[in-house]
């Protein structure tokens, strides 16, 4: 019954708009064969696009009740998560789907990277997924500040401050991103238009044309590329199956595993909000999202005019990969110089991360106590519990009272002093974790 | 392994399938396959998934339990002296105090013409909608205009110098 509707209905439309045409297109390509080697790993690209789509729907949702001003924003989006139905659920998908967004992207960029799939013919869809992850990093920047909790306003502050020592524009860049010379309600509106307006926009633009040249040039053999690109019937001839149904399904399990695996982090272990944002009083152990981790960690151990600019070089080396890595060889296995690269960077990203998290921390392994620097290097805390007289007479007050006393009158000092010291920690559990952001 | 056709093609297209099958003691003509019939089973099941994520969508978007507003007011009689009239949110509408001669009375402040929000006229003693010219009296009758219906009385009491209005 509903068959014959809709396939009269279809007939009336191609009688007049002949429908079928696109429809055969578009099942032509859908069906298209994707090459042998095509295994689970080739979800993520799926997986982040279904995270987009997802933060597009929540944050659609949450902008109903999200007010973005600085005297009522912490509070839209605390009666969100108290008083609206299923609005912690909404908030907290879009809270996850941040995170798992860019965790996907990284792991699609890891992946592409491995199996050579940037190389010619594909170098523009590297440089759209370059810039899909620009934009995606833009969102979750611009988005970390939205529910003006004291982690987002102060995550602001240290971010913004990083980007304002970029040389030459840095001073322009940093008023211009704060729309003042401290984070306030003109950075809260900015970002906010930023983040609904003007990112998504840029976002669905480029998005649509990676996919199109994913579809357009099919999904990269494994083979050199001086060989010529195999055609759907040799793809289909060396084992390869449809894109739909075959590898839908397969992206579709993915997609719904990872799903279902936020769901129950959102459930055990949702993202707190933390107290509102109060730009007198920075919190004891600032630090950026997971994802600038390693590179907030790198600036320390340099200059930070070499870190700006070794970071800036590592990037548009990352963006113009295509270009310089020109051997013709795609397969892992024929490339040990550059797949061995490829992994020291990955484990050097995640190593920086590591001791960026561990740093300014205290934490016991083994029955040992130990005090991690700046660095992330560990010293042997002597006696936990008691501080000695000598300590007790230095300069450095227990860092316990710091946050609590940190009152309004010394604020201008103490979040100087926050900023820049080694503020160290009595107990793991007061460190104010990132990650309730947008 | 065949591809499944998206297009709602009858299945005989196909001259490979089978239209009619033998299932013993009887035929059936143009049997569902078993892939069609698996097709269908995931349609209905990512159907029915996407349904229920409807279900927090819509609750979401309603008004917040908390939203509907008080459902019993207070007001300071010295505020309200007689003759006077005060428009207050009640269960998250307005309503209308009235000081009257008859003593305190409350009505549903929205007109049931088109929701206009009316005005209490103490020369008069009537109450007139400035929409459309509709009027009540002070027992919330209507007396002219457009109006489908009377107010909607509320509850109000008085405990010292205080005007509760709701129960």
């Amino acid at each position: 019954m509903i068959g014959r509707v809709a396939s009269g209905i279809y007939r009336w439309l191609d009688d007049r708009l002949e429908i079928s045409k696109v429809v055969d297109f578009a099942y032509k390509n859908l069906t298209k064969p994707v090459p042998k080697h095509v295994n689970w790993l080739f979800s993520f690209g799926t997986v982040t696009l279904t995270f987009f789509t997802s933060q597009f729907l929540s944050g659609l949702l949450l902008m109903v009740y999200y007010e973005a001003s600085a005297e009522s924003a912490y509070d839209s989006v605390k009666f969100i998560m108290e008083k609206v139905r299923f609005g912690w659920l909404v908030r907290q998908i879009h809270s996850y789907g941040a995170n798992f967004m860019i965790a996907f992207l990284f792991l699609h960029a890891i992946r592409v990277f491995f199996y050579g799939g940037y190389k010619k013919p594909r170098e523009v869809t590297w440089l759209f997924g370059f810039a899909l992850l620009a934009v995606t990093l833009g969102f979750g920047f611009t988005g970390y500040l939205l529910p003006w909790d004291q982690l987002s306003y102060w995550g602001t502050t240290v971010g913004t401050e990083i980007a304002g020592t970029t040389p030459v524009i840095g001073s322009y860049l940093l008023v211009l991103l704060r729309g003042g010379e401290t984070v306030s309600e003109v950075t809260l509106t900015r970002f906010f238009a930023v983040h609904v307006i003007v990112l998504p926009w840029i976002f669905a633009g480029l998005v649509t044309g990676h996919l199109f040249l994913i579809r357009y040039k099919g999904i990269s053999p494994l083979a050199s590329t001086d060989l010529p690109e195999p055609t759907p019937e040799e793809i289909k001839k060396a084992g390869g199956k449809a894109f739909y149904p075959k590898h839908v399904l397969k992206e579709g399990s993915v997609v719904l595993l990872v799903l279902a695996f936020m769901l129950l982090m959102i459930v055990y272990t949702p993202l707190p909000l933390h107290e509102k944002a109060d730009p007198f009083n920075t919190p004891v152990g600032v630090k950026p999202e997971w994802y600038f981790l390693s590179m907030y960690q790198a600036l320390k151990y340099v200059p930070k005019l070499v870190g700006i600019l070794g970071s800036g070089l590592v990037i548009l080396a990352l963006l113009l990969l295509p270009f310089w890595e020109r051997s013709p060889e795609r397969h892992p296995a024929r490339r040990p110089v550059a797949v061995t690269l490829g992994i020291l960077f990955v484990v050097a990203n995640i190593a920086l991360a590591l001791l960026a998290k561990l740093s300014e921390t205290e934490h016991t392994f083994l029955g040992t106590r130990y005090h991690f620097d700046t660095y992330g290097w560990p010293s042997v805390v002597a006696d936990p519990v008691l501080p000695s007289a000598t300590e007790a007479d230095d300069a450095a007050k227990p860092e316990g009272d710091k946050s609590v006393d940190a009152s309004s009158d010394k604020e201008a000092e103490s979040s100087e002093e926050n900023d820049t010291e080694e503020t160290k920690e009595t107990d793991e559990s007061q460190q104010e974790k990132p990650g309730g952001g947008e | 392994m065949e591809t499944p056709s998206l297009k709602t093609e009858p299945q005989s297209a196909d001259p490979a399938k089978p239209t009619t099958l033998t299932v013993p003691g009887r035929k059936v003509s143009n049997p569902v396959r078993r892939r069609t019939f698996l097709q269908r089973i995931l349609c209905a099941m990512s159907g029915f998934g996407l349904l229920g994520a409807f279900y927090p969508v819509l609750r979401y978007i309603e008004p917040p339990p908390e939203s509907e507003g008080a459902n019993r007011v207070e007001i300071d009689a010295a505020e309200l002296p007689p003759g006077a009239s005060r428009t207050i949110l009640y269960r998250g509408r307005p309503a209308v105090v009235v000081n009257s001669a008859q003593g305190y009375i409350a009505y549903g402040g929205v007109c049931s013409h088109l929701g206009c929000i009316i005005k209490w006229s103490p020369a008069e003693q009537v109450f007139i909608c400035p929409c459309h010219g509709g009027k009540f009296n002070v027992k919330g009758v209507v007396l002219g205009g457009p109006v489908p219906r009377p107010l909607t009385a509320i509850p109000v009491s008085v405990a010292g110098n205080r005007v509760i209005v709701g129960a």
